[in-house]
């Protein structure tokens, strides 16, 4: 994208700032045929092989978030996507499973549905070469980096972690409604 | 009158490509594929189904959706003129 530096204002209203993610879907990228972007927005994708998008529904008790802080190196900038999600209880046989099934694939794409009703995918970055018109985060491959802690008494045993990958772009937001991912 | 296709080139990458039009699932091999979800102790198994894309669901894809490397517009030849006197 060409540099550009247009007027932004925040101050129009007050609605639908409500911070936090809500729930995501997940898939493996290698499942992904291709990605349609347009002006920067996702608006479809196809997949060829595997099951589809699962659906992830985590703890909402305020933790649950998607960030993507830049850094600068010189004249790299890279967006470190960090997505952190909490499954009370499940410090259990099937929470490991999960676990470790999550742990052992290389490469990720997670959609959140922001509180406010927004989407972003996390995982992807828009390819101008690639013939899917999409590659992985660019910098860091995106993965499942959690964490299965007991806790103390008085605490919550639970399953936890972070969604972890590094782009050379913000994460891509989508318009594909709840019912277009789970029909794909 | 234009038609749409699905590029021989995408589906030689992709041969059981499948996509989504309104919420509904679409396949774009020209035949219907299911995919079958398993199910585990709390979730019984399912399937899903993707009817073949139809001329409409390609317009659609293509038009509205922007779906241009998946998708072509082709123009149809014109239907023979009857020449005779």
């Amino acid at each position: 994208m060409a540099c550009g530096i247009t007027a932004l204002n925040s101050n129009g209203g007050c609605a639908l700032v409500q911070g936090g993610i809500l729930y995501t879907y997940a898939a493996k990228k290698s499942d992904i045929s291709s990605i349609t972007f347009t002006a920067g927005l996702i608006t479809a994708m196809t997949l060829g092989v595997g099951a589809g998008f699962v659906k992830l529904e985590y703890d909402i008790d305020n933790t649950a978030l998607f960030e993507q802080p830049a850094t600068r190196n010189g004249n790299s900038i890279t967006h470190a996507q960090r997505a952190f999600v909490k499954f009370k209880g499940l410090f259990t046989a099937a929470g490991r499973s999960w676990a470790q099934a999550a742990q052992e694939c290389c490469d990720l794409v997670l959609i959140h549905r922001l509180a406010t009703g927004e989407a972003v995918v996390q995982g992807v970055e828009e390819s101008s070469v690639n013939a899917a018109g999409f590659t992985g985060t660019q910098s860091l491959a995106t993965r499942w980096v959690g964490n299965m802690t007991t806790d103390v008494g008085g605490a919550e045993s639970r399953l936890e972690g972070e969604f972890q990958g590094v782009a050379y772009s913000y994460a891509p937001l989508t318009d594909l409604t709840d019912t277009e991912i789970e029909a794909l | 009158m234009a038609k749409y296709i699905v590029k021989p080139a995408f589906l030689s990458k992709s041969p059981n490509a499948r996509t989504q039009v309104r919420g509904v699932g679409v396949s774009l091999n020209g035949q219907e594929q299911k995919i079958s979800i398993p199910g585990d102790k709390n979730t019984p198994a399912t399937e899903k189904v993707f009817r073949a894309a139809s001329q409409e669901d390609l317009r659609y894809l293509y038009e509205e959706k922007g779906m241009t490397r998946e998708i072509e517009k082709v123009d149809e030849p014109a239907a023979a003129v009857n020449k005779k006197d």
